[in-house]
Parts: structure tokens; sequence; C-alpha cells
């Protein structure tokens, strides 16, 4: 997305970048400028929540983990108290506490909605009850079912128990009961969303943060020299747009498709600027490079090194050897035996759809530089394919009868978009969701040393001279600066996850600043993002990218090897190399 | 010594007049709408994504997440395995530990 924050050139204008650095820079140009910003919300972030953890939080922890210590020496299977125990540190979070609940209501998107767009955006308290009164009678049975489940898992772990856990059958009666029991438990928490629906207008909300984020951005403008005023004026529009995004996103259709907000941002930034075109006073507001290095700063901090190591050895290997290995050998292909026309097109679509879709293609795009219709193509791609394999893989994986532990690694290395592995995970079965889950989290982690990687490879290689060496102050000078932040951010927040006891920094890291306050922003910015570049886009430049079918091709091409070697790499990882561990998923 | 020539296509930025720009907008927002309400609904049912369509809202799960913080199952998955790995499979290990060195 090279200088897609300047003003429209003349068709075959040429942009020369100079490697050179001014001290200047470190305000005037975005990519620190980026970084700075970043910083600002990740500090805020920590200043709200560090300080304001869960009420007797540790003392809470070392109770539940007590119980969860001496029920594991106990029982050879995981007792009601076990569950219960875990349960209840679940819910343990600093998103849960007041303060919290009112961040997330001013950041919030629009909600989801069926027929009427105005349902995401505004909820009367009658249509809340009516609503309640509906699932009322559901929500009943569930409960008088879970009643009756707990009460079965009781009497059969206190038979299992009666023998000291010593008769095999009892245990597994036990077992079947409690599972039985904590299926209900799901049931009556599903039921009880349906009868907790609240009055609520996100109107005014919306229009609070759109003046918040004008004038941070604002700011930032000013800072690097350009018109405050002109950015806010055009910015109203900008947001305006993303809001639309959010709710075409949410609408249930939509979202049993996996259409995300960066695809409705783009194409209704798109049906404006081909049509009646975008409106002069915009301009100024249409940065996407600004609202996505920001974006990205912050996506950092949800890169958490240690998440990694605590969930599971076999998933390490599918999606760290695997994901790589397609990666580089798509790139190759493309470059070698396509013909690929743009290396940045190229590398991209490789990223989207080696790693984790969007948020991969994101990260990527501004590492390498790639123009803005490159990253609409790799999108548009990716998502297709996404809808297309949440459907299809689940439904092979019931017609041969894969293991769903196989089958959830298999998708999770594979599918695209992370909330599409989700759905085709709980699809198969809660064993296939977990599997498929820690598969792509993992998978998720890995876009930061992408990221990287593709900066230094750009600079150091791709953008030089062929037979010129280059030195490293040129590397430093061409380097997107932006990806420090990002692999700082990443750092910094592994460290203090790393200082904290792994149920403290879950609590107020992962359900505090991350999930209660940055990742909402973060949302926010690419949206704005998305938006900018659907109002900077020319459908015509769009299609020539696509021309000969080439990107087609080579996402077929690398996902087809992708499916294939992520399946041998699960089967042989969680089938030859480590079957205790995947015994007892 | 690294120059790097970009060229840059022409954006979009049209300076459109009459109505015919507003006509193509309109029948731009009439093909999402026709899609949101009646080709993507009809489509479910014979795509085979009905019943993915059926868990995703029982379940309450965003499809379009872009990022596992985005969605809390991924949390869910993690606890789980998380105090699995600490209790449950350690307490294993100490006990074949024990075993063995009882032997």
């Amino acid at each position: 997305m090279p200088n897609s924050n300047q003003q429209p050139t003349e068709k075959k204008a040429v942009v020369i970048d100079r490697g050179k650095g001014q001290f200047s820079d470190l305000w005037k140009k975005e990519d620190y400028l980026a970084i700075w910003l970043g910083f600002i919300i990740l500090i805020v972030g920590l200043l709200i929540f560090i300080p304001r953890p869960p009420a007797d939080m540790e003392k809470n922890f070392e109770r539940f983990n007590a119980v969860m210590k001496a029920e594991a020496g106990r029982a050879p299977f995981k007792t009601i108290a076990w569950h219960e125990a875990s349960a209840a540190k679940r819910k343990i979070r600093a998103t849960n506490e007041g303060y919290a609940k009112k961040i997330q209501s001013f950041l919030a998107a629009p909600s989801k909605w069926k027929n009427n767009p105005i349902e995401s955006l505004y909820q009367s308290k009658a249509a809340a009850d009516a609503l309640n009164a509906k699932g009322k009678e559901a929500h009943d049975k569930a409960r008088a079912a879970l009643a009756d489940a707990l009460a079965a898992a009781r009497a059969a772990e206190q038979a299992a128990a009666a023998t000291e856990f010593k008769d095999g059958g009892l245990n597994e009666t036990a077992q079947s009961a409690i599972a039985a029991w904590l299926k209900a438990g799901e049931n009556e928490s599903k039921a009880k969303a349906k009868v907790s629906n609240k009055a609520f207008n996100r109107i005014g909300y919306l229009v609070g943060l759109s003046i918040v984020l004008a004038v941070f951005f604002g700011v930032g403008t000013a800072v690097m020299g350009r018109p405050f005023g002109a950015f806010v004026k055009g910015f109203f529009f900008v947001f305006f747009l993303a809001v639309l995004a959010y709710m075409a996103e949410t609408q249930q259709t939509v979202n049993y498709y996996g259409f995300g907000f960066p695809l409705w941002a783009i194409i209704f930034g798109m049906l404006i600027s081909n049509t009646i075109g975008t409106p002069e006073w915009v301009k100024p507001a249409v940065q996407t490079e600004y609202y996505i290095k920001t974006g990205l700063v912050i996506l950092g901090a949800e890169i958490l090194f240690g998440k990694m190591l605590a969930i599971g050895i076999p998933g390490i290997f599918v999606a760290w050897v695997v994901t790589p290995i397609v990666l580089i050998s798509t790139y190759w292909f493309g470059q070698r035996v396509l013909n690929f026309p743009s290396k940045t097109l190229n590398i991209t679509i490789s990223a989207d759809m080696s790693v984790c879709g969007v948020s991969a293609a994101i990260a990527t795009a501004a590492a390498c530089r790639a123009k803005k219709e490159e990253l609409t193509l790799a999108i548009g791609l990716s998502m297709v394919f996404t809808a297309i394999m949440m459907v299809a893989m689940p439904a092979f994986i019931k017609l041969v009868g894969m293991d769903h532990v196989l089958g959830g690694a298999w998708m999770g290395g594979t599918i695209d978009s992370t909330g599409a592995v989700a759905a085709a995970g709980a699809f198969l079965s809660d064993r296939a969701l977990y599997v498929a889950a820690t598969v792509k989290m993992i998978q998720n982690i890995l876009i930061g040393v992408i990221a990287f990687g593709v900066a230094v490879y750009w600079v150091a290689r791709v953008e030089a001279v062929a037979g010129q060496a280059v030195s490293r102050m040129e590397i430093w000078y061409r380097f997107p600066k932006f990806v420090l932040g990002f692999i700082a951010a990443s750092i910094i927040f592994s460290l203090i996850d790393g200082g904290m006891s792994k149920d403290a920094g879950t609590a107020v890291l992962d359900h505090g600043v991350l999930r209660g306050f940055t990742r909402l922003l973060r949302e926010w910015f690419f949206a704005l993002a998305f938006t900018s570049i659907g109002l900077a886009t020319n459908f015509r430049e769009l299609a020539k990218y696509f021309k000969g079918g080439k990107p087609l091709i080579l996402y077929v091409c690398g996902q087809s090897f992708n499916l294939i070697l992520t399946l041998l790499m699960a089967y042989i990882m969680f089938f030859i190399v480590f079957p205790g561990i995947t015994a007892k998923i | 010594m690294v120059e790097v020539k970009r060229t840059e296509y022409p954006s979009a930025y049209s300076k459109a007049r009459g109505i015919k720009p507003w006509l193509k907008l309109a029948a731009g927002v009439g093909v999402i709408l026709l899609y949101m309400y009646w080709a993507g609904p009809i489509l479910l049912k014979f795509s085979g994504l009905e019943g993915l369509a059926q868990t995703i809202e029982v379940e309450n799960i965003r499809a379009t997440a872009i990022y596992y913080t985005d969605l809390d199952h991924f949390a869910r998955a993690e606890a789980a395995l998380r105090d699995h790995m600490a209790f449950m499979t350690l307490n294993a290990l100490n006990k074949a530990a024990g075993k063995e060195t009882k032997r």
C-alpha cells in the first residue's frame, strides 16, 4: 500500500523511495507515528486494567487450583468439583468488572440483527422483554434438565468414589454422567443468554467514539504537518462507512457465510468511489496506512508467546512447521512456475492462505508495502475460499469418519479465517473445536514472525538492486518501522504476561487490557483502513491484478499443498509421536 | 543506492456527474440487499451450509472473527487445555513416576 496517504497522482506517475532518514521522521512519518499512537493506547489499557484486578483474584485462583489439584489426585477423571472449580476460575476476568463493561459498551461494534438493521443499534425495553419472554420456557426446561443431570452425575461419581475409583465400569459411568451434566450446563447457558436481553442504544456511543477517534487521529495528522480540520471533517464519513461495514457483518445470514467487516468496508468504499466518486472533503481522511499500521502495532500486543507454549506440543508442530513450509513453497511456486507479475501480491496471497487469512494478509501486505488493490484481492480470495472450506471440510471429515482430533488439527491449520475455524470445529464436536482452536491460535501467533521476516527479506533482497550489496544502514532506512512497534508490543506484552501467574495473566491482561480494550480499538482501526482502501480503489485497476487468473491458481495450488501437508503432519504428531496427549483430549 | 520505482495507478477518485452514478450506486446497494434478504438465505439451503449455520447460531460464534482474541471459544479451549495439562496430565505423570520408583 505505498503512498496511499498521498493524494491521487496521474496515471503512470512514479514514486521514488530513497533510503535516507531524518530526525523529524519520528513524528512526521506514519510508520513512527503509528508506533507512538499504538503505544499510547496500549499504555492507557495497562493503566486502566492492571491496577484494577477482580476482587480477591489471587486468593480465589489459589482456592480453585487447590480444589483441582486435590480432585486430580483423588480421581482418575475430572470430577464435578474439578469442573466447578475450572468454571469458577474462567469467570474471574477483568472484563466482567463494572468499569470494564462501560468501556466495552463505548467501544462496541453494532450488534447482531436479522431483518431490521436498526436492531443492531437500538433495542427498546419492550423488545428486550419480548425476546426474554420468548426464551423463558426453553430456559426453564434447560434449567430443570441441568438440575437432573447434576443429580445423576453426583450419584454416579459417589458410586465410583465408594470403590475408591478402582472399578473401571463405575468410573466410565461417572464420566459419561459428568459429560452429560456439562452438556446440560452448556445448553442452560445458551438458553440463559436468550433470556438475558437488555435494552440498548448504541447511537450515542458511536457518535462519542467517532469524536474520540477523530481527535486521536486528527492530532496525529496535525503532528505530521497536515491540516487537522480537513482530516476531522472527512473522518466522520469514513467512520460512518465503517459502521455500515460492521452492520453488514453482523447481519445473521452474512455471519453464516463468514464475510467480515473488512470485505464489506472495501465493498462499501468501492461502491462510493466507483459510482458517485469519493467526495473531495473526504479525501484527507482516506488514510489507509495510518489506520492499518496503528492497528497492527496494537495487534502486536495480542501475540502472546506464552500462550503458545502452554497449549500443546503437537499443535506447535502442525502450525509452526507446516505453515512456513507452505508459505515459502507457495511464494516460490508463484515466482518460478506461475511467473507472477507482482512479488508483493504473491507473498500477500501466500501469507493469507498459509497463515491465518485477513490478519496475516494485513500484516504481510503492510510489511512488504503491497498495493491496496493487492491486499483487497488477497482478502477477497481468502473470504470466498474460507466460506467454501468451512462447509466442505467438516462434511468431508464426517463422511470419511476421520478422528475429530485429527480433523480439528487439519481444519485449524488450513481454514484461513479464525472465526470460520471455530464454526467448523464446533460443527463437528467439542474435541474438534478445542484442537482446531488451539492450532489456529498458535498459527495466529506466527504472524509476528512472518511480518518481521517478510519486512527484512523485502528490504534486504527484493528491493535491492541486483548484484549490489545492501548496507545495514540502508536496510534500517528502508525497513518499515511500524513492524518494530508491532514486534516490540508483542515482546513487552509477552514479558508482562510471563511475569504474572498464568491465571492472573489470563484474567487481567488477556481478558482485560486486550479483549476488553485494545482489541476493540484495533478492529475499528482496521475497519477504517479497509473503508479507506475501498474509497481509493478503482474497480478497473483491481480487475487488472486478476488478469489471467494467476492469483486464483496460486491460491488453489498453495491451499491444496497446505491441505496435504497439514493432514500428514497432524497425523504424525497426534497419532504417532504424541498419541498419549491425543487420547486425553 | 537503492531506488525503488513504483507505478501509481489512477485511483478511484472519479468526479462523476449526473444521475447515472447515483443509479449505479442504488443498483449496488440493491445487489447487497438482495444477497442479504433473498439470495443468501436461499443459497444456505442448497449449499449444505444450513447445519453449520445452525451451529453458528446456537454456539453464538462470530464466524467472521479475524484473530483468536475476537472469539471467546478460543479462550475456553485454551483454559480447558491449560487446566488439563496443569493438573490432570501432571498428576498422571507423577503417578507413573511414583510407580517406576516403587519398582
